[in-house]
Parts: C-alpha cells; sequence; structure tokens
C-alpha cells in the first residue's frame, strides 16, 4: 500500500516551494528506470524487496521485454522528510513534506523526443552516468537539451556495484574513474550554459553529485558519510565535505590531512579512506557470506536493528542488497539532493519564463509564470498525449505555469499554429477531469495550481500533438513556445493493409500514432502511400508495432523498406537572373538564389537565429557571425520551409512601388517551393533567394496570390535550377563501444557501409574502445545487424542524427549517382521521372 | 478572325448587333467568366440572388442556355473560359484563327462589359497577332462609362482605382495614394473617384497553396459595405486625410441590368450598414459556438454569404465623390431619397 493518500498529494500541492518536478536523464542502460524504482519504492508504491527489479516505470509490456523505456512516464511521489536531512536547505519551505513529480526518460537516441517533452515540464534534471562506460553521446545530447530548457542537472555516478563486483577496481582507480566522469560531464554543463540559469557544474562536495548502484537500490552523497565523520573527528560538517573529495589524504598513523600523498603507506585519499573502503569492505564480506563479520559491521553501523530477521537467512547478493540497501538507502541520498539542489517550480519559473512565454514578458501572463501565482490566469502546456486505457482515447500531459486548471473548467485551446488575435488553431472545450499520473495508474483530482504535472481527460480531439491551455477568458494570451526538437524525422517508411477493407482503421490508426508520439510524422504521398517518419530504425519499429496492436486492433499492414529523406541545396549563386512572368503577363518577378553562409541553416535549425528575433538584433548577430550587411536583415521577408525551415527570403530592391502588396503571396510561395524543390520535391536546405526586381500591375486585382504564387514559384524553381543544385543526405554520428578484437570487423563494416572514423579512444583503465563515426543514413538499415555479426556481437552501436552531407555529384547530368537518387524518389512519388529543363520555370523577355 | 466581343453590363440582350453577327458567324464562342458576371440574365429564373451568380460563374446550364437562347445559336455552343483558360490555355482559343489559313474559322471571346476597358485583354490580342490572327473589338458598355448613371459627370473623374479583399496579412492600399491625388488636387476641384470592388470567382485558397494543395475559395464579391469599411481602416492607418467618415460616396449595385440600384450616403454610413449584419453574424457565431463546424470553414461561408443590404446582390461599385457642381448635386439627390 502506498504510504500516502491522493488527499495528501493534493494537500501538498498547493505549497509550491515544496514541489520538485524533474526527470531522470541518461544515455541509454545507464540505469534510470531501475534508480527509479528505489524512489518509488521510499514513497511505499512497490516493496523495497523489488526495488531495482520491477522498473515501474516502464509501463508497456515491450519495455519490460527488451529492458529499455521507450516512453517517458509520469509519476508523483510524496516524502516526508526528518529535520536532519533538511539541514542544507536553504531557501523557502512549509513543512518537511515534499512532492516530487518525477519523469523517467528514454536513454535511447532514437527515442530523444519523448525526454524534449519530458524536459519542458520540468525543473530539475538527475543526470545519470554508468560510472564505467562514463559520458557517452546521449548523455551529451540531453545534458545540451536540459540545459537548453534551463533545467538545473545533477547528477548521480551509478553503477557502482560494477567497480567492485566486477572489475574488481581498488580505492585509487576507482576514484580516478569517478573523478573523469564527472569532470568530463562538467565540461559539457559548462559549454551549453546559460546566464539566467546561473553556475550549473556538479560537485561531490557540494551535494551535487551522488554516488548510486541502481540495482541494488543504495546510494549515498558525500553529506552521507560527513555527517557521521564530522560526529566521529569533530571537525565541521562543511569542513569534512570538501576533505572526503579531491587532493585530501589522511594518513591514520599521523592522524594528519595533507593536500598531497606524502608516500607514507598509510596514507591515502579521504574519499577512498572513509568511503569506498568501508563499502567495499561491507560488499566483500557479503559476497564471502562471512556472517559473522557482517552482522558485527552492521551493528557498528547501526543498520542491525533494521535488518528483518529473515534477512539474515539471505546469501551472497541478496545478502549483500539488503545489508547496502539498509546501510545507505538510495531514496535518501537521492531525495536529499533533489530537495537540496533542484529548483522548486517558484524558482524556476521565476528565470525561465522567458524561454517559455511567446507574448510580452510584460503582461499578466507572463507575470502569472513568473511568480507561479496559482490566482493568475491559467497558463498551461501540454508536451505530450498518453495513450488512455481506454483504446483510442488520450490523456493530454503538460505542467501548470500559472493559475489553477479545474474539473470541468471551460479553456481556449492555443495549437501550435495559433496566431495571436485569431481563431486559427483555436478550440473553446470544457476539462472533463483533472487526473494525476502514477506510474501505471491515474488519480482524479479536483483541480491542480501551477507548478504540478497534470493530465487531462476530453482534449485529446482537439490537441494534435501539443497545445497552450488557457482560461476562456483569456483571449489575449499567446502561447507558449513550441519544443525544439534534437532529432529530426530521417527515416521513413510506406504502409499499406494488407486486406483493403482496413484502409479506415489504418488511416485512424494512423491519426493515433501521430498523436501518441511527439516526433513522428504520418502523412500521404501524392501517390496515395501512407507514409510514417521516425528518427530512426528502433524508433519506427515501435513505432509500427504501436500502429498495428494498438492502434489499428490488430490489422495486419504491409511495410516498404524504409526510405530517407533527402534534402535540395544550391552551391553558387544562381548564373543568371531569373524572370518569370504571372499568368495574366501584367507582373514579372526578378530573383536570384545563392547558397546561405556555412553553418546559418544549422544555427536556424537550433533556434539562434528565428523568424520572431527583434530583426535589429538578428542584424547584429548576422553581421557578425555571417558577415552580413547589417540592414538585410530587416529585409528577409520570410524562413522556410513551415516559416522557421532554414532557407530565406530576402528583398533586395530598391524602391519598388506596391512591392509589399505582393509579400504575402512571395511567401507563401516561399513555402511551397522550399518544401517542394525542383530536383525531387524534397525540402531545401540552406538557399537564400534574393528578389532583385519586379514589375507589378498598378491595379491590385491583377496581382493576387493567383498570379503570383505560382509565378514566384516558378521563379524559385529556375533560379535553385541555375545555381548548381545538389542533394543532402543525412548522415549519422554513430557510436561504437567494443573491445579491442572486436575493432577489425568494426572498421571493416564500417568501410562496407561508407561510414567514417573520426575518433577512437580506448577507455582509461579498461580495454574497451569507444569508435565514432559518420555514417549515411540511408546505410544504416541493418547495420546494427551486420556489425554485431562481423563482431560476434561485441559490440554495440548508438546512432544519433548529426548533420547533412552534401553529395558532390551534380544531379543535372544523366547517369550520376544523385541524378539516380532523385530518378527514384520521383518515381516513388508518382512525378515525371526527369527534373523538368529551367525553360519550364522562366520565361523569355 | 478573333472577335472579342462585349456584352455590355445588364441583359443578355445589351449585345450590339455586330456582336451578334460576330457570334453568329463563329465556330467556337467561349464566355470569359472571371472578370465579371452578367448578373441580370438569369435573375428572373430564379429567386435567390446567390444561385443566379453561380449558375453563371459555375457554368450551369441554365445560365449559359440563356445566353444561347438570346443569340439564336444551338444549345451548348458556348464555352465558359475561366481565367486559367484565357491565360494560360490561349492556344486552345486561338486554334485555326489565323488569316488567311485554309481551315480559318471565326472564334468569339465574350466579355462582360467593355473586352478592352476595365478588363484588359490585350494580352490575348498581341497573342493573336503573333500567331497572325486578325482580331476585331466589338465594343460595349462598360462601368467605366455606365458609372454616368448615377449623375456625376464622367469628365470629373480621376484614376480609378480596385479595391480587393483585406485578410489579416495582405492589405494592398496602394490605391489610397491614387484616391489621394484624385481628391488633393493643387488649385482645383477634388475629383470622383471609381472604386471597382473585388471579384473572386475561382481564386484558389493561398494558405492551401504554399502546402502545394489547390483548393478552390468558393466565389465571393465584395459589397460597398465592406468597402466603405477597409477604406475607412486605410485611411485610419495612413492619415493623410484623403477622405474621412464624413465623405459623400455613391454605392452602386448591377449597373445596367433592369433592377440597378444607386443609394447615396456617407462612408459612415455605408460602413454601419453592414456593421449589423456583421453583429447578426456575430450572434450566430456565438449560437454556433459548440457546433463542430471547423472554424475555418464557417468564417469562409461567411465571407461568401452576400450582403442583403439595400442595394441588393453583387456586383457592387462605390463611387467616391469630389467637388460637386449644382447639377450632380441635383442627380444625387434623387438618390439621397432611398439612401442608407
Amino acid at each position: 500500500m502506498p504510504k500516502f493518500t491522493i488527499d495528501e498529494i493534493r494537500g501538498i500541492m498547493d505549497k509550491k516551494h515544496n514541489i520538485r518536478n524533474m526527470c531522470v536523464i541518461a544515455h541509454v542502460d545507464h540505469g534510470k528506470s531501475t534508480l527509479t524504482d528505489s524512489l518509488v519504492a521510499a514513497a511505499g508504491i512497490i516493496a523495497t524487496e523489488a526495488a531495482g527489479d520491477t522498473r515501474l516505470t516502464d509501463t508497456r509490456a515491450d519495455e519490460q521485454e527488451r529492458c529499455i523505456t521507450i516512453k517517458s512516464t509520469g509519476i508523483s511521489l510524496y516524502y516526508q522528510m526528518a529535520d536532519e536531512k533538511l539541514k542544507d536547505f536553504k531557501g523557502e519551505k512549509d513543512g518537511n513534506d515534499f512532492l516530487i513529480n518525477l519523469i523517467d526518460s528514454p536513454g535511447h537516441v532514437d527515442f530523444s523526443s519523448e525526454v524534449t517533452a519530458a524536459l519542458r515540464i520540468t525543473d530539475g534534471a538527475l543526470t545519470v552516468v554508468d560510472c564505467v562506460e562514463g559520458v557517452c553521446v546521449q548523455t551529451e545530447t540531453v545534458l545540451r537539451q536540459a540545459l537548453g530548457e534551463r533545467i538545473r542537472p545533477v547528477m548521480t555516478v551509478n553503477k557502482l556495484d560494477r567497480c567492485f563486483l566486477e572489475l574488481m577496481l581498488d580505492g585509487e582507480e576507482a576514484f580516478q574513474n569517478f573523478n573523469r566522469v564527472i569532470e568530463s560531464a562538467n565540461v559539457i554543463i559548462s559549454t551549453y550554459t546559460d546566464d539566467k540559469l546561473g553556475e550549473c557544474m556538479v560537485y561531490p562536495e557540494k551535494g551535487t553529485v551522488s554516488f548510486s548502484a541502481g540495482l541494488h537500490a543504495w546510494a549515498f552523497t558525500l553529506t552521507t558519510f560527513a555527517d557521521t565523520y564530522s560526529k566521529k573527528f569533530g571537525i565541521d560538517r562543511e569542513k569534512m565535505m570538501t576533505k572526503l573529495w579531491g587532493d585530501n589524504f589522511f594518513d591514520p598513523k599521523t592522524k594528519k590531512w595533507t593536500k598531497k600523498n606524502t608516500g607514507a603507506p598509510t596514507c591515502v585519499r579521504g574519499f577512498v579512506q572513509f568511503i569506498y573502503n568501508p563499502i567495499k569492505q561491507v560488499i566483500e564480506e557479503c559476497m564471502k557470506e562471512n556472517r559473522e563479520k557482517v552482522f558485527q559491521m552492521c551493528e557498528k553501523l547501526g543498520v542491525m536493528s533494521k535488518l528483518k530477521p529473515e534477512d539474515k537467512d539471505l546469501n551472497g547478493k541478496p545478502l549483500m542488497k539488503r545489508v547496502m540497501q539498509t546501510w545507505l538507502p538510495a531514496s535518501d541520498a537521492l531525495l536529499e539532493m533533489f530537495i537540496n539542489h533542484l529548483p522548486s517550480p517558484h524558482t524556476a519559473q521565476s528565470y525561465r519564463v522567458d524561454t517559455l512565454y511567446e507574448g510580452p514578458l510584460d503582461d499578466q501572463y507572463a507575470d502569472c509564470i513568473r511568480k507561479c501565482d496559482p490566482n493568475g490566469p491559467l497558463m498551461l502546456y501540454v508536451s505530450k498525449m498518453i495513450p488512455a486505457q481506454d483504446k483510442g482515447r488520450f490523456y493530454a500531459f503538460g505542467r501548470v505555469f500559472g493559475g489553477k486548471c479545474c474539473t470541468g473548467q471551460k479553456v481556449r485551446i492555443l495549437g501550435p499554429n495559433y496566431v495571436p488575435g485569431t481563431k486559427k488553431d483555436l478550440y473553446l472545450k470544457s476539462i472533463q477531469r483533472t487526473v494525476l499520473c502514477m506510474g501505471r495508474k491515474q488519480e482524479a483530482v479536483e483541480d491542480v495550481p501551477c507548478g504540478n504535472t497534470v493530465a487531462l481527460v476530453g482534449l485529446d480531439q482537439f490537441i494534435q500533438k501539443n497545445a497552450t491551455i488557457t482560461d476562456q477568458a483569456n483571449e489575449d494570451a499567446h502561447p507558449i513556445k513550441a519544443m525544439k526538437f534534437s532529432v529530426s524525422p530521417v527515416v521513413r517508411v510506406a504502409v499499406e493493409c494488407k486486406v483493403a477493407s482496413d484502409l479506415p482503421k489504418l488511416v485512424e490508426g494512423l491519426k493515433r500514432l501521430s498523436k501518441s508520439d511527439p516526433m513522428v510524422q504520418c502523412h500521404i504521398e501524392e501517390t496515395g502511400e501512407h507514409i510514417i517518419a521516425g528518427a530512426g530504425e528502433l524508433h519506427l519499429e515501435i513505432c509500427l508495432k504501436d500502429l498495428q496492436e494498438d492502434f489499428m486492433g490488430g490489422a495486419e499492414i504491409r511495410v516498404s523498406e524504409p526510405v530517407v529523406a533527402f534534402r535540395e541545396t544550391v552551391q553558387n549563386r544562381s548564373d543568371h537572373t531569373v524572370m518569370s512572368k504571372s499568368p495574366n503577363k501584367h507582373n514579372r518577378l526578378y530573383i536570384q538564389a545563392r547558397p546561405l553562409e556555412e553553418g546559418l541553416p544549422e544555427a536556424i535549425d537550433e533556434g539562434k537565429v528565428t523568424p520572431r528575433d527583434d530583426p535589429k538584433e538578428r542584424g547584429r548577430l548576422l553581421a557578425a557571425e555571417f558577415g552580413w550587411d547589417k540592414d538585410m536583415s530587416k529585409k528577409i521577408w520570410c524562413f522556410g520551409p513551415d516559416t522557421t525551415g532554414p532557407n530565406m527570403f530576402i528583398d533586395v530592391c530598391k524602391g519598388v512601388q506596391y512591392i509589399n502588396e505582393i509579400k504575402d503571396s512571395v511567401v507563401a510561395a516561399t513555402q511551397w517551393a522550399t518544401k517542394e524543390g525542383v530536383l525531387a520535391e524534397e525540402n531545401m536546405r540552406g538557399i537564400c533567394f534574393e528578389i532583385e526586381d519586379v514589375v507589378l500591375h498598378t491595379d491590385a486585382i491583377h496581382r493576387g496570390g493567383g498570379q503570383i504564387i505560382p509565378t514566384c514559384r516558378r521563379c524559385l524553381y529556375a533560379c535553385e535550377l541555375t545555381a548548381e543544385p545538389r542533394l543532402m543526405e543525412p548522415v549519422y554520428l554513430v557510436e561504437i563501444q567494443a573491445p579491442e578484437p572486436a575493432l577489425g570487423g568494426i572498421y571493416s563494416t564500417l568501410n562496407q557501409k561508407r561510414g567514417m572514423v573520426f575518433e577512437e579512444q580506448q577507455r582509461p583503465g579498461t580495454p574497451i574502445y569507444n569508435i565514432k563515426a559518420y555514417l549515411p543514413v540511408i546505410e544504416s538499415f541493418g547495420f546494427t545487424g551486420t556489425l554485431r555479426a562481423a563482431t560476434s556481437g561485441q559490440a554495440f552501436p548508438q546512432c544519433v542524427f548529426d548533420h547533412w552531407d552534401l553529395m558532390q555529384a551534380d544531379p543535372l547530368s544523366p547517369g550520376s549517382q544523385t541524378a539516380d537518387i532523385i530518378a527514384g524518389i520521383r518515381k516513388r512519388k508518382g512525378i515525371k521521372l526527369e527534373i523538368q529543363p529551367v525553360s519550364e520555370y522562366e520565361d523569355k523577355l | 478572325m478573333l472577335f472579342l466581343v462585349g456584352l455590355g453590363l445588364g441583359a443578355p440582350d445589351d449585345i450590339t448587333l455586330k456582336g451578334l453577327k460576330a457570334v453568329q458567324s463563329s465556330a467556337r464562342v467561349y464566355l470569359e467568366s472571371y472578370t465579371a458576371i452578367l448578373p441580370g440574365h438569369v435573375a428572373d429564373e430564379s429567386s435567390s440572388s446567390s444561385s443566379s451568380v453561380e449558375s453563371v460563374v459555375t457554368g450551369s446550364p441554365s445560365g449559359l442556355q440563356a445566353l444561347c437562347d438570346a443569340y439564336s445559336i444551338p444549345a451548348n455552343s458556348i464555352k465558359l473560359a475561366d481565367r486559367e483558360f484565357v491565360e494560360q490555355r490561349s492556344d486552345e482559343i486561338l486554334e485555326n484563327t489565323e488569316d488567311g489559313s485554309d481551315d480559318e474559322v471565326n472564334v468569339t471571346l465574350l466579355v462582360v462589359g467593355d473586352p478592352l476597358c476595365a478588363t484588359t485583354h490585350v494580352d490575348l490580342m498581341l497573342r493573336a497577332s503573333e500567331r497572325g490572327t486578325k482580331v476585331s473589338v466589338v465594343h460595349n458598355a462598360s462601368i467605366v462609362n455606365a458609372v454616368g448613371t448615377c449623375g456625376l459627370s464622367v469628365y470629373r473623374y480621376g484614376e480609378a482605382v480596385s479595391i480587393v479583399f483585406f485578410t489579416d496579412t495582405w492589405q494592398p492600399d496602394s490605391f489610397y495614394d491614387k484616391i489621394l491625388a484624385n481628391r488633393q488636387r493643387h488649385n482645383s476641384d477634388a475629383l470622383h473617384t471609381l472604386c471597382l470592388l473585388d471579384i473572386q470567382v475561382k481564386e484558389y485558397d493561398p494558405v492551401a497553396m504554399s502546402r502545394g494543395e489547390f483548393r478552390r475559395n468558393p466565389p465571393r464579391f465584395m459589397d460597398v459595405h465592406r468597402a466603405a469599411r477597409q477604406l475607412l481602416a486605410v485611411e485610419k492607418k495612413r492619415g493623410q486625410n484623403a477622405y474621412g467618415a464624413d465623405t459623400l460616396a455613391v454605392g452602386l449595385a448591377r449597373v445596367g441590368a433592369n433592377d440597378q440600384a444607386v443609394a447615396v450616403g456617407t462612408l459612415e454610413e455605408f460602413a454601419r450598414g453592414s456593421a449589423q449584419e456583421r453583429a447578426a453574424a456575430a450572434a450566430r457565431a456565438a449560437s454556433e459556438e459548440d457546433d463542430d463546424l471547423d472554424e475555418e470553414e464557417r468564417e469562409r461561408l461567411e465571407l461568401g454569404r452576400f450582403d442583403a443590404g439595400e442595394l441588393g446582390p453583387p456586383l457592387h461599385s462605390l463611387v467616391l465623390c469630389g467637388t460637386l457642381t449644382d447639377v450632380e448635386q441635383q442627380a444625387l439627390e434623387r438618390w439621397r431619397r432611398v439612401a442608407v
């Protein structure tokens, strides 16, 4: 039985200083879900004995089976803290009861969109790092994402049991190992740190790093030990903390602390002497089943009384687990760290508001978010949709940033395309129920005040993937900013149903699939094919399984070979200014294309340069980093595709009449053309279009959208064709960990797949090598399988989308590699096989 | 030979004798259907104004049939030519019309109003000449001269302007400068300004078009009320005092048709006339709020509905009065009685 009731939880939700919203982030297999279990156990939801084995937050059968987390899962936990534990607490609190809204997130890169969705609604992150594997590619990705969202990290060095049981490291080795892990994490943190968030680096001596063994449910921070030893030595607690980490050595003989190793055989580093060795001793004795010695030590540690009689009969590992768990309960150390070092919503929202709110930062909504004011207007962000038990329905899962949301409340739903002041993508609906997520269960509550996570029932038909929700009356509220994903859906498959009569099921199924996953994209090609696009092979596999089993009631589907999305770009400026005439011949557009400056498309992807920036600031940035003329920034008409993509349209005309009156049509045409380029109707990337001159009819009636949009599109196509068009292919960064003998197999597999190794490093102290390489996405299908076969299963790759790579071959010369690719794409899309000549799009005077 | 035949404004029998002969001598007859509509000629058949417009616009048999009957030519011999057809497939129109060729035939393009007046078919003429086709133009009344019906002297008009439907983001207001020039002339009287109002018969939806989809908007026609509102909005924005709420204006509807209507009032009065309607629409929208009808869809329906103001169904034109002579003033008094 849980140690708390829903009423208790609801009560504490009003105390905004006593809430911590946090998520657990890490590389795949570093033990997030396992560690989460200890916390859940401490809250009494699962038995303490089962902690580490249940993985309660892996709610899906396939997650349990594969031992990996696929969906992020929320759970609200309630703890009562002892006064003693709160000694280090600074800042405001209201009693000793704390509510932790915890979200466990997936570690596999293919699911990092889930992490993005989780980060948006939390304020702090527990970064879990495997003490042996160290900081991996996904650790870096998620840390970067977290800091970008102004999420404060704390860290735990996990899987300590491996040091003792598997690698048998001695104290000094272990310390060096841990120190390296922490330092490399700090390097990442300092790279992406944000001024407003302040200093975020983690240090064991400050209590922001803990050491844990999730599987055995024990963990400690230096505070845990500092408490004990400060009493024993009579040293100040905080001073003791610093002594227990870093270059502080103690010689029990002389009873002196030194900054350097004196060389005396008895002189040992503080951490090793007082922390590592005692733990090592306990574990070793347990494993030797030297009961007498073990219980003797337990007595000393004051643990004996807490052990149950039946525990004393356990053997080997189970005995060790019980002893360690009782001595250093993971939940104590972790909770202490969360509560002392992670911000409350009240604190966090004050600096997060400007990265969250899209509207003016001085209006009442921004103010309400900043102050986390439960009496202000409702501001709620839905970051993902969770499938409900009731098939076909979804909970809208999100966070209340301001005000309160209640059962039955009438709300405005602002979709991602909502434009303030219009009715676009706007719905007025009532919340049927507000519920709390408790892992596998949901519990209904009357209302939820700001600072908490919440799931809403009854809005699923009106929310595609995410939305901002506000009171019905708040007509001038702007939406909360959309999330930026770190991965893009570059791998796609076409699906069709085996039985034609299942088509309606497929269509409905795709709709639900698209809702259930923040990243997946479903759309219909002109050929009528249903396309699903995902981040990688595994992501697609899971999506397809969900589609078939959960959203289509098991109807059979046929899946095509995966295909890859390409991009179209240009290498040079158009060889002449292209002119196109409108159908009524009264209007002429003169445009040129050129490549965007190097690095600018990436800056746009990352959101450093966006259409919403203040033109002046953007001008400064473009001038400083990309050598633009300062005033040019004001002349950017639009980005595209989807108004935010990495292509631009710029007006470089001088004093042309009426030009602003065709802006709308030109922008629409640019969206269209950049979405479907001339080569293969793939998105364009890194192209800048400059309109140099126009001839326009004096009467607005003769230069409406019907005249200008098709003309402008034709003109842009001709521009692309005359500027040395090229294809770009997506490339993965693949990280492979393997022992030395497997290296040969890895290299030969990579060679065969057009991969390029750019880093090979041996992990200090281990025989394991870490290889980083670039691998074209198109070659990645079946890569894992081939690699495993070539290395007798010793190598395990992680692929994450890294960049778009220019393909040198000229797509306009027949028979080239890219020409073949384009022919393939055009055939698949059901458009004319040949690229149309420039004359098709350009007009002569 | 290509005949560009003006149909006049009112009814099928407004065609000139010369034009009729051209039609009857032609192997192919096209009716240009996107720059104007003939409102009068089917109004008798159905009482609902919107369906009459629709029937011509969409080329319903009844509308074209009426024309064939009036011109005593075989049924179904008039083809509807929409914007795309005239602009992008002119070759089809001009096929076998080359002068002196063996299989030369006559082709007629019927244009509502005058073929070369408000609507310019100069481009078609040029393309015809390129092919060696002779072009004969049969003129007829156009709004540009028929506007004289309201009593303002045709000599005293300045440059004509057209006013298009504003959207949230697209509000071309270059007409403002022209009106300003017409009305604020150094040392002389202000000129009248004829405002031609937007007609969108088969326009593509630009939003859908930017997604690469082709979806046509339902036909819509601007009425004087909306025009007045847009004019006032632009004045507010530009603030150069080209005109104001109390500027006298003349609203004309279906000029040349039997049920032609004229109203005189200030811009504000015209704008207000439709405000009531807007209130009604708002009330309607509120009551339908929980309806599952798509927002956008509803808005479009709303806009597509014709204003049932005093002037009645489209087409509407608006004249901004300049300085009035005594005679003009007297002439306008007639309409003041049936004013807004």
